[in-house]
Formats: structure tokens, C-alpha cells, sequence
């Protein structure tokens, strides 16, 4: 009995597989997404559910929210279809786009993605204190490095790590050794870790993503202020896998591209996601300039 | 007579404490310790401060009335992948500690070549199969597996699955090996069969070493599990990562408490039902003999509540095992078929070779260091745990001190316990992470945490092995003070079980050094993780497999140095 039961079932499997996939130049019954993990995650899943409603209302599909638990991860499920589109960083794009063998597309971007920057923070002890001061050139930073502990983001973080780490390479610091003793940086996401490292005082200078600390409290802003603001550069994006359709795709586009900041619904995504004004269509040749910066680094460069 | 005894028995090998203590010293020297975060009087100020937050937080811990639901939600769902996790490890570990059983598979009888060959095959692919299993750390089977399954609690109960099937079955079938020819000699000159001499003899004989071995890995499970949701399990270990990363100590506190109250629990209950396993009949406080007419309806009893336990939490766990065999139908194999495959080939290069090399001296000095000061730290707080010098002592030194030093002694004897307690039930990962707000995330909370959770776990163990002794060995040694008795008459008859257990926790410490580096101790771990964030899946599997060699290894020169296993 049970050995029939678990024939018919293989069988509806195996005719009910090819039909799933034929089906799939048609509008799919269901869409997921997920994001990478870059903040406080219980913020990031409410974020996540209010844009889920949001996007089911304009699509007119379920749209479900699948949570990564590091940034590795949420690539790995677009590429290995847990997910239709994914909200990536900089280095994370750059990742999908090659790993999706031409599959993988930027869709949308924010505005300020187009040119965005790190911000070097730095205790405000040490800046009333005149031991450091705003530069205008990280080189300035050189000689005093030495004498300071820094901080910054997960190592696949474009705007926490990879990105400071190249300006601080080009100005001729040595993250790993130019610094008071080991450069520390935060195991799992954390800009706000970073943050509250250098409001503390547990470490004198500290790199994160400037849009999260534009967004921190005034309290923390006080305790650690900006003193060296990098090149703009292009972040993160919407990256869509074509599997589910180019027709699929481009109403997802659509539906973010068309957010609008007069609208109440609208804002609240606008502002969880900390756009400026707008979501827009980008040209995933944007992001070749990160695909550089990435590969001038060997993994096995934090040793 | 001496053909009659073809292995004799030998102790283990010498080594000497010199060669601990140069060991120690070339760990030390190996190892980046991060300091810096307390050098001068202004960085020790700042870290004391980071602490007094800290401990601040720990005594206001978020007590919300959403959080405690949260918490509890949580619990349950730890204790769930603990036990669904050993259930399954014992479904795949068990199959495989009979293949690995030499007195099953290959047995002493002659056999003809070809048939010897096979025999010889199943057992060492069998036990090659418990290699890899147990030399890749929950942790990283959890990252692989999470790629896969998703960031779910069937992760967590997949990766403990997977590592205690490798203990579990390592251990099961050298306590098998381990029963002395004589006791089951009889059973063979009846005509018995291999795997009737197997099952009526040789499985029984060593049934209650297993049972006590099989209720310590559940409580370990207890704890890997509320740390596996770190890197995607599920459970307290997520919640517990989330709040650290975000920096809200009060919730921190709030999770590691619960945490504690898990993992102590189960400590208890472990040890209460391990009391009545003792092999010893003559243990001083053992309990009254076994009524065996009413053996078979206990054994009913204990089988239906396991049964029942694992029901409860497979139920439990129901959604996650429907959303995990939706995540799979899903999948795309083009992925996933070369992101498995990529880790089973790794890269050879001699370039990669050589830093894996390099990368493994990270976990083994961690694990050396830590086993040191972890077991010298459990020694030193024996002698005030000890139920047998503190509470007992009458019973072998006739002396009949006052009521106030009794209870003096009770007090410390409770407070040694107590703190070995909490050593061992704060997980190594949350121990890091308490640690790395006084220094820093580095190499120095790693070894410290290390240290400590072993600390928790040896000085368990050593106080045991103390008690166990028959107090009629102590008597011969009174007329002397108590300390004395302790020093000159326990110390050196519990010292070959210390040093046993010292190596076994050694291999321990070693994985955990291993996990730790993903966390962001360095070595092995670290450069796993770093090749798959770079999608260098050769370069993954390079160190994924040096993890195993590393604990092959270590398993040989455990060996070699003939450390047996511990006999509980």
C-alpha cells in the first residue's frame, strides 16, 4: 500500500517537474526575494514584510521574503533559484552577475547608489583632543595610523570593508598592519557595530556605509564624527535571475522604479531602504569598477 | 601462559610535562594574540568600561514580557534540533560503528584472503566515513548545508546530525573493541556466531559505557545547538548572534540566561541518570541493587519516553521540515550539484597545500593552550568539589569535624560545582562573545573561551573520577591530613583517567578552534569561509579537508600514545 502510494507520488513528481519548467516563460505563481543581512536584522525582516505587501498589491503575485544569514548566502539562493531577486551590496552584485553566467541582471538601484561613499569615523575624544582631525586626503592619515586602532565592516561589505580597504591600500596604509595593533572588523554585518566601536571609544577610527550613519542617532553621530569622506562609488542593487521571465523581471523593475515619495506607501519602502528620492534603472556595466577592486584582493586577504 | 594474552597490556606512553609546556610555549609564540584593545592604561580603562556596560546590562537583562516569549519560543525550538539532531546522528552513526567494529567486521577467526580484503575494506571505509564526518565541525557543516536547506532549524539538526553520527560512531565502536576477549570468551566456545557473539555479548557488556557516552553527547548537542544558529540553525544562537552584532547587551544577557538555564538543566538531568548507569558495584554511593524483576517494564518506561521525546520534537519541527522540502524541490541543480561536488575536490596546488598547512597551526595551538589552562584550572578547583574529601571524609580519616566547618565545606563544595556549572554551560561561541566586549574579537577571547568552557567540562569529569574512587584505596593512606590523602593517595590513581580525558578534550578543543576561526579566531575556519565568500570552492574544500587530516591525525596520535577512551 505505502509502496504504491510512493509510486504514484514519484510519478506526479516526475510528470508534474517538466510542466514547472515549461511553465516558466508564463508569470509565475509566486516570487521570493531576499536581502543581505546588512543591519539589525529584526528591522530588516519588518522592513522586508512591508515591502512583501507592498509588491504583492503591484504584481499582483505572493511575494515572499527568504532570509539569508550572511551575504554569501543570499547570493547562492539567487543562483540557486531559493530566489527570484535579491537586494545585494556592491561586491555581492558583482558576484550574482558573474555566478548567473549572464542570467543574472541588475534591475533597480537607489539613486544614492550610483554614488556612494564610506565615511571614516573617529571618537570624539580624539577629535576635541585635537589628536585627529577632518582630512581631506586619506595619505594625510598616514603617519598617524600608528598610534590609532581602527575598525570596520564584514568582509564582504563593499561600503564597510572592500571599498575602505582599497582607498586605505591607494593612500599607502596597510590595513592589516599599518594600524595600532591587528585591524579588527565586525564578523557579521555591522555598520552599527562599527559605530557604536567608535561612539564607545573601544576603537579610535572605524569605516562604515555613510548612508547608516547619515541614519544613526544624534547621540552617536555627536560621539563619532566624520573625518574623511571617500570617492563616490556604485553600491548596491536589485539583481533579478531571468528564469523567472525578462517579462517577470521588468514588472519587478517597474514596480520599484515607479515608487513614488508623495505616496505614504510608497515613502515607507522609499525610506526603509533609505533611498533618497528614488529607485532607478541602472546598467550592470556600472559595477565593473567594484568587479576590479574585488579582484585585486585574494581571500586569503585578511591574513 | 604468555601466548594466552596476545595483546599485552601495556600503560599509556610517557610524555612527559616538559614536552606540554614547550608545546605551550610554541602555541603561544604561533598565535597573534590581540592585545592591543588593553595596552596602556587608557585602552584597559576603555575595556574595563565596555565590561561594567556589560555587566551592567547582565544584571537588568530584558525581561519584557515580548522578549521572554521570544526566548521561550526559542528554547524550545534548541531543544528540539538537539534532540531530533542525536536521534539522527544515532540512525547514521550507529549502521556505521557496526562497519567500523573490528570484532564484528573482521572478528579473530582465520578467514581466506579475498574475504579478509573485503572485511578489512568495510572497516576502514567505515571508519574513514566517522573521519570525515567528525573532523568537519557542525559550524561548517551548518554554512555548507545552509546554501542548500536555507536558514532554518532542519540546518541545525542536519549539521548535529552529521557530527555526533561521527563521534557517536567512533566512540560506540572503540568501546566495542574495547571489551576484553575474556569476558565474551565464553559465549564464543559455545559455537556462537560473530554477530551472535557481537549482539549477546559484546554489545551488552559495553551497554552501559554507551548509554552514559550517548546522554553526554545529548547534552553537548544541547549546547552546539544553541550555537549553530550563528551560521543559520536556528534556535537561541541566532537571536544570541543577532542581538551581539547589533550590540544590545540587555537582550544579550537576556538570551545567554536562557541559554544557561538550558544547558545547566540538562547538565543535572544527565548527570542524576548517569549516577544510576555506574559500573562500579562498589561505588561508594551507589544505589540500591537493581531489582531485575522489574528491569523490563523500566526499560519499557525509558524507551517510550525517548520515543516520545523525539515525537515531540520532530512535531515540533514539523513546518521547518516541509519549508526545508520545499526549499529543496526548488533548487537548482545546476547550483547546487557543482557547489557540492566543488567540495569534494579540493585544490592541490602546492601553494593552497602550504596555506592550509599554516592555517592549521591556528586551531591546534588554540586547542593546546586551552586544554592546558583549561585542565590545570579544573585540577586546581577539584579538591573544594569533591563530594568524597569535602562531605565524606569521615568515612575513610575518621576525623568528625565540627558542624560550622561542615557547612563551610558544603558551601564550597556548591560553589565550586556551581561555577564549573555555568564554565561549561555558556557555549564556547557565547563565551567569545562575552569575552570580545572586554578585548576584542581576535584570537584572545578564542582561547580564553576555549579554556574556560573546558575548564567547565574537565573539572566535571576529574571531580567524577575522584569520587568514583573506593574509599577502602583511601584508607591506607589516613593518619595523615586530608589534603595529603588527597594529594598522595587520590591524585596519582585518578591521574592516568586525567590525562585520558585531558587528550580527548584536546581533539575537542582542536574543532573548536576550527569553529571559532569563523567567528573570528583566524586559521582553518577563517580561510573556509573566506573561499566560499569568494566563491573559490576548490579553495574551500582544500581546508574543509584539511580539518579532517588534522583530526585523523590527532585520532592516530591518540593511539599511538594509547589514550583509551574514556570508560565512564
Amino acid at each position: 500500500m505505502l509502496r504504491s502510494t510512493l509510486f504514484v507520488a514519484a510519478a506526479l513528481t516526475a510528470l508534474a517537474l517538466p510542466s514547472c519548467t515549461e511553465s516558466k516563460a508564463e508569470a509565475p505563481k509566486e516570487l521570493r526575494f531576499t536581502v543581505i543581512p546588512d543591519f539589525n536584522k529584526a528591522k530588516l525582516v519588518e522592513n522586508c514584510a512591508t515591502l512583501s505587501q507592498l509588491l504583492q498589491k503591484k504584481l499582483g503575485v505572493p511575494v515572499t521574503y527568504v532570509p539569508s544569514n550572511d551575504y554569501t548566502m543570499a547570493v547562492n539562493a539567487l543562483i540557486a533559484n531559493k530566489v527570484d531577486f535579491a537586494w545585494l551590496g556592491g561586491k555581492t552584485t558583482v558576484d550574482a552577475l558573474d555566478a548567473g553566467k549572464g542570467e543574472a541582471m541588475v534591475l533597480a538601484t537607489r539613486d544614492i547608489d550610483l554614488d556612494f561613499k564610506t565615511y571614516f569615523i573617529a571618537n570624539k575624544k580624539l577629535v576635541d583632543e585635537g589628536k585627529l582631525k577632518k582630512v581631506d586626503k586619506l595619505a594625510d592619515l598616514k603617519g598617524l595610523a600608528k598610534d590609532f586602532t581602527f575598525t570596520f565592516g564584514d568582509k564582504n561589505s563593499t561600503s564597510g570593508h572592500l571599498m575602505p580597504r582599497f582607498f586605505l591600500t591607494e593612500a599607502g596604509i596597510d590595513p592589516n598592519k599599518s594600524w595600532k595593533g591587528e585591524c579588527g572588523y565586525q564578523a557579521s554585518g555591522g555598520h552599527g557595530a562599527t559605530l557604536k566601536a567608535v561612539a564607545s571609544g573601544a576603537t579610535d577610527i572605524g569605516a562604515l556605509n555613510f548612508s547608516y550613519w547619515e541614519k544613526a542617532s544624534a547621540e552617536d553621530k555627536a560621539a563619532a564624527p566624520v573625518i574623511f569622506v571617500t570617492p563616490g562609488y556604485v553600491d548596491y542593487a536589485w539583481v533579478g535571475h531571468a528564469r523567472v521571465g525578462k517579462e517577470t523581471l521588468a514588472k519587478i523593475t517597474e514596480a520599484f522604479t515607479k515608487l513614488d515619495k508623495n505616496n505614504a506607501d510608497d515613502k515607507a519602502i522609499l525610506d526603509a531602504w533609505s533611498a533618497k528620492e528614488k529607485f532607478q534603472v541602472a546598467d550592470g556595466k556600472l559595477w565593473d569598477s567594484i568587479r576590479k577592486v574585488r579582484d585585486s584582493l585574494p581571500p586569503g586577504f585578511l591574513q | 601462559m604468555t601466548e594466552a594474552c596476545p595483546t599485552p597490556l601495556r600503560g599509556p606512553r610517557r610524555f612527559g610535562p616538559w614536552w606540554i609546556a614547550a608545546l605551550a610555549v610554541a602555541s603561544m609564540a604561533a598565535l597573534s594574540w590581540n592585545l592591543e584593545a588593553l595596552s596602556g592604561w587608557n585602552g584597559f580603562a576603555a575595556a574595563w568600561d565596555r565590561l561594567r556596560t556589560y555587566v551592567g546590562a547582565f544584571t537588568a537583562p530584558d525581561l519584557s514580557w515580548p522578549m521572554l516569549a521570544l526566548c521561550s519560543t526559542l528554547t524550545l525550538e534548541t531543544l528540539s534540533v538537539a534532540v531530533l539532531g542525536v536521534a539522527c546522528g544515532l540512525m547514521l552513526g550507529y549502521p556505521l560503528a557496526l562497519g567500523a567494529c573490528r570484532c564484528l567486521v573482521v572478528g579473530e577467526e582465520p578467514a581466506p584472503r579475498p574475504v579478509r580484503w573485503l572485511q578489512v575494506g568495510v572497516l576502514e571505509a567505515c571508519r574513514f566515513t566517522l573521519d570525515v564526518l567528525r573532523g568537519v565541525p557542525d559550524i561548517a557543516w551548518a554554512i555548507v548545508l545552509a546554501n542548500l536547506t536555507g536558514v532554518n532549524a532542519i540546518t541545525g539538526v542536519l549539521a548535529i546530525g552529521i557530527s555526533t553520527a561521527g563521534i557517536f560512531g567512533k566512540v560506540l565502536s572503540e568501546q566495542w573493541d574495547n571489551v576484553d576477549p575474556a569476558r565474551y570468551a565464553a559465549v564464543r566456545s559455545s559455537g556462537a556466531t560473530r554477530s551472535q557473539t557481537f549482539f549477546y555479548a559484546v554489545q551488552p557488556l559495553a551497554a552501559r559505557a554507551t548509554l552514559s557516552f550517548l546522554l553526554m553527547r545529548t547534552e553537548c548537542a544541547v549546547r552546539n545547538a544553541s550555537v549553530i544558529g550563528v551560521v543559520g540553525g536556528g534556535g537561541l544562537g541566532a537571536q544570541l548572534w543577532d542581538e551581539y552584532t547589533d550590540g544590545s547587551w540587555s537582550r544579550v544577557a537576556t538570551v545567554l540566561l536562557a541559554l544557561l538555564a538550558v544547558t545547566a538543566t540538562t547538565d543535572l538531568v544527565s548527570n542524576l541518570v548517569r549516577q544510576r548507569l555506574r559500573v562500579d558495584p562498589n561505588h561508594p554511593r551507589r544505589q540500591g541493587a537493581i531489582d531485575r524483576s522489574r528491569q523490563g517494564w523500566r526499560r519499557v518506561q525509558v524507551l517510550g519516553s525517548v520515543l516520545a521525546l523525539v515525537a515531540a520534537a520532530a512535531w515540533s519541527l514539523t513546518p521547518a521540515m516541509v519549508a526545508v522540502a520545499a526549499e529543496l524541490q526548488r533548487i537548482d541543480w545546476e547550483f547546487a550539484a557543482p557547489y557540492t561536488l566543488g567540495l569534494f575536490t579540493p585544490d592541490l596546488s602546492p601553494a593552497a597545500l602550504g596555506s592550509a598547512l599554516r592555517h592549521a597551526v591556528v586551531p591546534v595551538a588554540i586547542g593546546l593552550l586551552a586544554t592546558v589552562a583549561g585542565a590545570a584550572l579544573a585540577a586546581l578547583l577539584v579538591y573544594p568539589a569533591s563530594v568524597a574529601f569535602q562531605l565524606e571524609p569521615h568515612r575513610f580519616l575518621g576525623e568528625n569535624p565540627p558542624t560550622h566547618t561542615r557547612i563551610l565545606r558544603g558551601l564550597a563544595l556548591v560553589a565550586t560545582r556551581g561555577l564549573a556549572l555555568v564554565w561549561r554551560g555558556v557555549p564556547e561561541v557565547a563565551w567569545v562573545i562575552v569575552l570580545a566586549v572586554f578585548f576584542r574579537m581576535g584570537v584572545t577571547p578564542c582561547v580564553l573561551a576555549v579554556a574556560l568552557h573546558s575548564a567547565g567540562v574537565l573539572h566535571r569529569v576529574f571531580t567524577e573520577t575522584v569520587d568514583n574512587l573506593d574509599y577502602r584505596r583511601l584508607e591506607r593512606t589516613g593518619g595523615t591530613c586530608r589534603a595529603q590523602v588527597f594529594m598522595y593517595g587520590a591524585l596519582p590513581r585518578v591521574w592516568p583517567d586525567w590525562r585520558t580525558y585531558a587528550f580527548f578534550q584536546f581533539e575537542v578543543n582542536v574543532r573548536l578552534g576550527i569553529a571559532l576561526g569563523v567567528v573570528g579566531a583566524g586559521g582553518l575556519g577563517h580561510m573556509f569561509k573566506m573561499n566560499l565568500d569568494w566563491r573559490q570552492h576548490g579553495g574551500a574544500a582544500t581546508y574543509l579537508w584539511a580539518m579532517i587530516v588534522l583530526t585523523i591525525a590527532i585520532d592516530r596520535l591518540s593511539r599511538w600514545l594509547q589514550l583509551t577512551r574514556l570508560r565512564c
